[in-house]
């Protein structure tokens, strides 16, 4: 299908909400009640602006941070509202829920995926406000899974088109790891600061991957071993070890967007409103796109823009496509969803370990990449993992069964409790996909369901993975050891491609259908990477609004 | 199943219940509109999520993560500082 030419017919308002409370419809049809009549109209506030951005996690944060930069008048909106993580973040999981999109979302499939704190935040900063902060850089050949086995699809470009992204992202951000990096291609700029300390998990790992014969190495972790100092933020102080990086970093340590881009943004004039949910997209008859409706305290407001950027995560994302009708001519919105395998090992150790303590992104191998002994196509990495009471005992109890005095038993354990997992390439499969529900949410709007089966191929990764983590685990002494089968990341629901026969976005991250819709977050990955995502969704953030820049200035000319 | 309300039963009685609702088995009308264990299971990954974010329940397995505000610097295997409290058992699994 050719480029921008092609035009969908203007759908102006496909969405009609109704209420779904039963009690409520029935009170309302039995009452002779008028409502207040509404404005017909939504008041139209006169100012566009050049660039609307909807989501500021890892991919709506840098781009809106970059388009400010380059002088343009950029607004964002965000479902989430705005925290000061110094006194609003307690060390305390279940009070901070908060951060987690708590939105029900309909799971279907073999392997239902969990979402709430699995898988996606709200607020702004996005999912970054609790993620663990592990940001390896993709390996070259994960872009080409095509090219190397036959499955999946390659990315329409190669690793040289992230590597400087992830150079300037390693020292905007501070991140901390180790140099040289032991894996992957010979970088020309090594990490800003050296690796965080090991936790005691970590340390267990390191001890016995060394005995088999495979290499370990401090993880790049985005939180600040020493001061950093950041344009347009100032100084941000070191980490604490206070171990609560997935419940929120009060310390401003961990590179969340509230702390990093987001200010700066700020710093260059973008206008950030939270607790603006987006509903509608609007546009003309050209099928550009002119503005969005969102939902503001309950008051229903539009904002005008003369280019639109859906940042909204891999949920969210196609979801507001679908909603709206747009950009579906490839058929590959919500399609091509993609979960990382994750499984994870834990056991029981004679040592003292005190899992509250020190970062959960500790140490890393990325041995596995490539396994000579694979049944599988792709490879994944090993990382050990940081364990906070309440999510591990909600883990506990699903997967063991335990309740009452064996579970209070078991629990006694955790001072003495470690785990490892992986993180893996996921290939799109026909049967996993996004849709929108008939259920409708609070807002009357569809709900999400997401269908997902692991296939051969993730079904060997893991079980690959897992034998070799419970050898690592027997070797460092672990008993009762057991695996907790889980998949990690919502990614691939609006695909970039070379084609608009079966793709969303253009290598770019602009539509094919619309021209002035760009899309990046999780959803636009080809494939799914053998690596955490976030650095690479924030490579691809500065690249599009890079792309963007040198359009418009083309178009200037 | 013993012909009388769950609250009133001993608690041996109440486990058995429990563990026949845990496992599909336990009679009763209700058990054929609701996948039992499903429903066992999201009601005990919540209950027991509830109860560990409680202090008590956290003293008991020897969390003190909330003690954070300064920050951990001994993070090796058997390291203490002083302000964490003794192991609660010297052996893990007893
Ligand atoms: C516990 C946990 C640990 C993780 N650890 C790591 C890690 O160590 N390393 C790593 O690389 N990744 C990690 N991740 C994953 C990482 O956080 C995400 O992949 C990444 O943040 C996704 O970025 P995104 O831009 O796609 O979406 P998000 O960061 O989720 O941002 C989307 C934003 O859009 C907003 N939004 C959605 N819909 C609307 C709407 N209609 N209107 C307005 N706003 C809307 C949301 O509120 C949200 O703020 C972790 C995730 C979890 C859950
Ligand atoms: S361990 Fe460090 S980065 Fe993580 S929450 Fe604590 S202070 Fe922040």
């Amino acid at each position: 299908m050719p480029d921008e030419e092609v035009i969908e017919e203007g759908v102006l308002n496909p969405l009609k909400q109704e209420v779904q409370d039963p009690l409520l419809k029935q009170i309302m049809q039995e009452s002779t009640f008028e409502p207040e009549p509404q404005p017909a109209e939504i008041p139209l506030p006169t100012d566009e602006v050049d660039c609307l951005v909807i989501g500021t996690g890892a991919g709506g944060a840098p781009l809106l941070a970059r388009l400010a930069m380059a002088g343009l008048k950029v607004v964002a909106l965000e479902a989430g509202p705005w925290h000061d993580p110094k006194t609003d973040f307690a060390t305390d999981e279940k009070a901070q829920e908060f951060l987690f999109w708590n939105d029900e979302r309909l799971s279907a499939g073999k392997d239902p995926v969990a979402f709430g704190k699995n898988n996606s935040g709200t607020g702004v900063g996005g999912s970054t406000l609790h993620y663990t902060a592990y940001t390896p850089r993709a390996h070259p050949d994960d872009l080409h899974l095509n090219r190397d086995f036959g499955v999946g699809v390659d990315w329409p470009f190669g690793y040289e088109e992230l590597e400087s992204y992830y150079e300037e992202l390693e020292h905007f951000l501070g991140i901390s790891g180790p140099t040289p990096y032991p894996w992957g291609p010979t970088r020309r700029r090594g990490y800003p600061l050296a690796p965080l300390p090991l936790n005691g998990a970590a340390q267990l790992m390191e001890r016995a991957c060394q005995q088999l014969g495979i290499q370990t190495s401090p993880a790049a972790n985005a939180a600040l071993s020493a001061r950093y100092y950041q344009e347009g933020v100032g100084w941000r102080e070191a980490c604490t070890n206070r171990g609560f990086c997935q419940a929120g970093c009060s310390t401003g340590a961990k590179a969340s967007m509230d702390v990093t881009f987001l200010p700066l943004a700020v710093a260059h004039g973008a206008e950030i409103r939270p607790n603006c949910f987006v509903t509608e997209i609007e546009r003309d008859e050209q099928g550009r796109v002119t503005g969005v409706v969102y939902e503001h305290n309950g008051i229903t407001q539009r904002q005008q823009c003369r280019h639109l950027f859906i940042c909204a995560g891999a949920v969210e994302t196609p979801r507001l496509l679908l909603l709206n009708e747009l950009a579906l001519s490839s058929g590959h919105v919500g399609r091509n969803f993609m979960a990382h395998p994750g499984v994870q090992v834990w056991g029981t150790f004679p040592e003292d370990i005190r899992p509250y303590k020190g970062i959960p992104g500790g140490l890393i191998s990325e041995d596995t990449h490539r396994p000579p002994d694979a049944d599988f196509a792709g490879g994944y990495l090993l990382q050990s993992i940081g364990m906070m009471p309440v999510t591990f005992a909600g883990q506990v109890v699903r997967e063991r069964k335990l309740w009452g005095a064996k579970l209070r038993e078991y629990m006694r354990n955790y001072n003495h409790i470690a785990g490892i997992n992986i993180l893996g390439d996921c290939l799109p499969h026909a049967d996993n996909f996004l849709e929108l529900a008939e259920e409708k949410d609070a807002r009357g709007l569809p709900k999400p369901r997401l269908h997902f089966t692991n296939h051969e191929n993730e079904i060997r990764m893991n079980r690959h993975a897992e034998q070799l983590m419970r050898r690592i685990w027997e070797t460092a002494g672990a008993t009762d050891i057991w695996a907790f089968p889980r998949s990690a990341h919502v990614i691939g629901t609006a695909r970039m491609g070379l084609s608009g026969d079966d793709a969303v976005v253009n290598s770019d991250g602009r539509a094919f259908d619309v021209p002035n819709l760009y899309i990046c977050d999780n959803s636009v990955f080809p494939s799914a990477l053998s690596v955490n995502p976030a650095l690479t969704i924030m490579a691809l953030s500065l690249r599009t609004a890079d792309k963007f820049l040198e359009s418009e200035r083309r178009r200037d000319n | 199943m013993f012909q009388q309300e769950f609250r009133v039963l001993t608690s041996d009685e109440q486990a058995s219940v429990l563990q026949l609702v845990q496992e599909g088995k336990a009679p009763g009308e209700a058990w054929e509109t609701v996948p039992a264990e499903r429903f066992f299971e999201e009601m005990l990954a919540e209950l027991t999520e509830l109860y560990y974010a409680h202090p008590l329940a956290q003293e008991e397995i020897g969390y003190v993560g909330m003690a954070d505000a300064t920050g951990w610097t001994r993070l090796g295997l058997n390291e203490l500082e002083p302000r964490e409290p003794e192991a609660i058992s010297s052996q893990p699994g007893l």
